[in-house]
């Protein structure tokens, strides 16, 4: 809603500045930038493709109307419109990366002032001949070809500061947490998280230390946004539940389900059923942590089993610094704390990682805790005990796996996540994340990795038909096949392969049985 | 599905645009957004037009000696005009509209451009409308000569179709001969920078450039009254086998930076014929005078004499 009013209001200027001054001002060529075209262009490719066409059609039908106006009525309702709706089409693909952003704004400023010439000349418009096409096309393409970026940068600003306001004094985690269900689930809410939701991502990424600084104010924001290439743009994909999650780690209150009270609090978890709409979320782990949380009950005895015995090995070890109190945020998903790998995955992680992070991967299990943690660890994982449980399960452990390798990157590889500390404890016990640990500890995280485990697609129901097109032409091929979220059934045996795991890690896998 | 429906939408429009010619509902649709947008543009262009004006500087037209030899009466129309709203380049278009006006007996109504149209369209807004007197196919001039007519009016707005789109086709006399002819315009390209096209009908007649055109009277002199200078024939370009002589006419106007115009309401008593017509340019002999130095001056000038 407040992103309408602000395009509204954002499109009015740019009509109003395009007709009375940018018209009149004499450039050396015979075109003039196309403030409105652009502005579009800047603010479709923050949305999806339906609402890309509708911005696009009213701004062209307010270009026809407004005088002088066009030649038919029309004639830029159908232009811009197009060009909206190839706007949302293509920014799934283009990812994180703002300079893949901004060369899609430009070529979406070249296509749609071709385009309206071309419509120019299919309708007839006297004024549109080969002549003047010929004068004025070369140079408006290149006047809103440079144009581009700067009006995307000023859209975003504006969409950033009118999201802002919504936050108003409180931080976006206390935000998120009395946001209603229906908020949380609707339009709005998605709004108003936007930025948080970006963040999110950047958060965990940077690890848990950061997160616990990000939860939701829009200095941590911004601080978020540095590192991470893809923080600066919109993504309607912020909106998600994800966001939520690192927003305000505590609270998971943007889940679906409105929050339980008993569950406030808690520590993020992985979404058990909604691969969809998680998976969406292109490896944000924050989607992931937006789900209520199940029962407990159910989840606990599973777990338990599988998770125990590795980590009653591994955390021995590797616990030795003792987990940290206050690390729900950063926690992540609980799952982490099973890894087999933990022992190479705490080297790595002392030169790499921030302390505090690792040490929540670990699990609050009463008996690891017994064996392995510390003291002071011990106490704050009790406090969480249900939490963990439920990552344990089946599907959340498999997405569990998931969301820590997209988390670590930010969105890219599974692999990455042996970067980021904070990503690794990701890792479920189940089938999924054995695989993955037994390449954390052997393997160096390289990207190579992460690649392949990718390749390990455990697709919850199999990518869309148009989600496999765009697999098969390649652009964006990890962050697809990422998004889906797995089950884990097929296709583990490369992943397997590298990790050299343990009968143990079998557990729970398919060809054993499983759960 | 958005997508199809909403393209379907702008399909529609268009045909409905193209069919209905000036009446049907699109026309109130176009009304309203005249209304409101019309009503932005001019508030806004309170800003935006010493902003452009600044930005332009310097592509103005007129010389410093016009500029003098009209001083007067652009004391005279301070006093009728909102002086601290005008600039010095205003004032001078005014007088000069002022002057053709008279001379003609137009009856006009000052406006100025508020927007103009977007990358191909050859039209400007103006922010006078119906409330002024101003009506459809209203003929447009200013201080130099013709600047389109009116194609659409709504209370505070009205939009003009330059003489140099190329839908505008301008009936014109030429001056020495009387032969009837029609202006149409180039649009919006490079290669003549402007220029319009001449057709004369009559298929015998030599065109010699410097030949200046005015306006011949429409019927009801809609859309264009008559005697307004148009240009002056640039280059006659061979006929190529075609039934009408054609030439490239320069206009008077500089299209590319109208600020002040006037819309004529009402047309005048008689036809002004060419009396209208700037005086043509005369060749003025330049006297050159050439003096020597004298070195036994320079050394003393006080006792040279």
């Amino acid at each position: 809603m407040r992103r309408a009013v602000l395009s509204v209001i954002v499109l009015a200027v740019a009509l109003l500045l395009q007709l009375t001054f940018v018209n009149q001002l004499q450039l050396p060529a015979g075109g003039a930038p196309d403030l409105v075209l652009l502005t579009v262009i800047a603010l479709a490719l923050f949305t999806s493709p339906a609402t890309g066409a509708v911005t696009g059609f009213g701004a062209g039908l307010a270009l026809d109307l407004a005088p002088p106006g066009s030649y038919l009525i029309g004639e830029y309702a159908l232009v811009f419109c197009l060009v909206g709706y190839l706007c949302g089409r293509i920014r799934p693909l283009l990812g994180e990366s703002a300079v893949m952003t901004v060369a899609a704004a430009m070529a979406a400023a070249a296509v749609g002032d071709a385009l309206s010439a071309l419509i120019g000349r299919v309708i007839s418009d006297p004024d549109v001949t080969w002549a003047a096409v010929r004068y004025v096309l070369p140079s408006s393409i290149i006047e809103d070809v440079i144009l581009a970026p700067f009006l995307l940068y000023a859209v975003m600003r504006a969409v950033r500061w009118a999201d802002g306001l919504l936050r108003a004094p409180e931080d976006g985690g206390v935000l998120l947490a009395r946001a209603r269900p229906a908020l949380a689930g609707g339009r709005p809410g998605a709004t108003v998280l936007g930025g948080a939701g970006l963040l999110g991502g950047a958060g965990w990424v940077s690890g848990p230390q950061r997160t616990r600084g990000l939860v939701g104010s829009r200095a941590a924001r911004r601080a978020g946004a540095g590192r991470h290439p893809r923080s600066p743009r919109l993504r309607g994909a912020a909106a998600r539940p994800g966001d939520g999650w690192i927003g305000g780690a505590r609270r998971t209150a943007l889940g679906h389900t409105p929050p339980h009270p008993a569950y406030r609090g808690r520590p993020p978890r992985l979404h058990l059923a909604s691969g969809h709409r998680s998976g969406r979320i292109a490896g944000h782990p924050g989607s992931a942590a937006a789900r209520a949380a199940r029962p407990r009950p159910r989840s606990q005895p599973d777990l338990r089993l599988g998770a125990r015995r590795r980590r009653d090995g591994t955390v021995g070890r590797s616990l030795g610094s003792g987990p940290p109190l206050g690390g729900r945020a950063g926690s992540g998903p609980p799952g982490s704390a099973f890894r087999g790998p933990k022992s190479g995955a705490g080297k790595r992680g002392i030169s790499g990682y921030r302390g505090p992070s690792r040490d929540r991967r670990f699990r609050p299990d009463r008996r690891l805790r017994g064996g392995s943690a510390t003291g002071g660890g011990a106490a704050a994982w009790r406090q969480r005990p249900v939490k963990r449980v439920s990552l344990r399960f089946g599907s959340s452990r498999r997405r569990g796996g998931v969301i820590g390798g997209s988390a670590v990157r930010g969105g890219i590889g599974p692999g990455t996540a042996l970067r980021g500390g904070a990503a690794r404890p990701v890792a479920l016990r189940l089938g999924a994340p054995r695989r993955r640990d037994g390449v954390l500890a052997g393997l160096a995280p390289r990207r190579r990795l992460s690649a392949r485990r990718q390749a390990v697609p455990r697709f919850r129901s199999g990518p869309s038909f148009g989600r496999r097109v765009l697999m098969m032409l390649g652009a964006p091929a990890r962050r697809l096949r990422r998004r889906r979220t797995v089950f884990g059934s097929g296709r583990g045996s490369l992943a397997t392969g590298w990790s050299g795991r343990s009968s143990m890690s079998r557990i729970g896998t398919r060809r054993t049985g499983g759960f | 599905m958005v997508l199809g429906a909403l393209l379907l939408v702008a399909l529609l429009l268009i045909t409905f645009d193209y069919r209905d010619g000036s009446s049907g509902p699109l026309r109130g649709l176009q009304h309203a957004g005249g209304s409101v947008f019309g009503g932005a543009e001019r508030a806004l262009s309170v800003v935006t037009n010493p902003v452009v004006a600044f930005v332009n500087h310097g592509t103005g037209t007129g010389s410093s000696a016009q500029v003098n030899a009209l001083q007067q009466q652009v004391i005279q129309l301070r006093a009728q005009l909102n002086a601290e709203q005008l600039s010095k380049a205003e004032y001078q278009q005014l007088s000069q509209l002022l002057q053709l006006s008279g001379r003609g007996g137009y009856r006009i109504v000052a406006a100025n451009v508020i927007a103009v149209g977007q990358s191909y369209a050859q039209t400007v807004t103006l922010d006078a409308g119906t409330t002024d007197g101003v009506r459809m196919q209203d003929t447009v001039l200013n201080g130099q000569g013709l600047v389109g007519t009116i194609t659409a009016v709504t209370s505070h707005t009205c939009t003009v179709q330059l003489a140099t789109d190329a839908a505008s086709v301008v009936g014109v006399t030429l001056s020495p001969s009387g032969q009837f002819g029609w202006v149409t315009g180039p649009g919006k390209t490079a290669s003549g920078s402007g220029l319009l096209k001449l057709q004369v009908l009559d298929a015998n007649i030599v065109l010699t450039p410097g030949e200046p055109l005015v306006t011949y009277a429409s019927e009801n002199n809609r859309p264009y009254v008559a005697g307004v200078p148009v240009g002056v024939i640039s280059k006659v370009v061979p006929r190529g086998g075609s039934l009408t002589a054609l030439a490239l006419v320069r206009p008077y106007v500089d299209f590319t930076a109208l600020t002040v115009v006037g819309i004529v309401i009402a047309p005048p008593a008689q036809n002004p014929r060419f009396s209208v017509l700037p005086p043509a340019p005369k060749p003025v002999p330049t006297v050159t005078v050439t003096v020597p130095a004298r070195p036994s001056a320079t050394a003393s000038p006080s006792t040279g004499g």
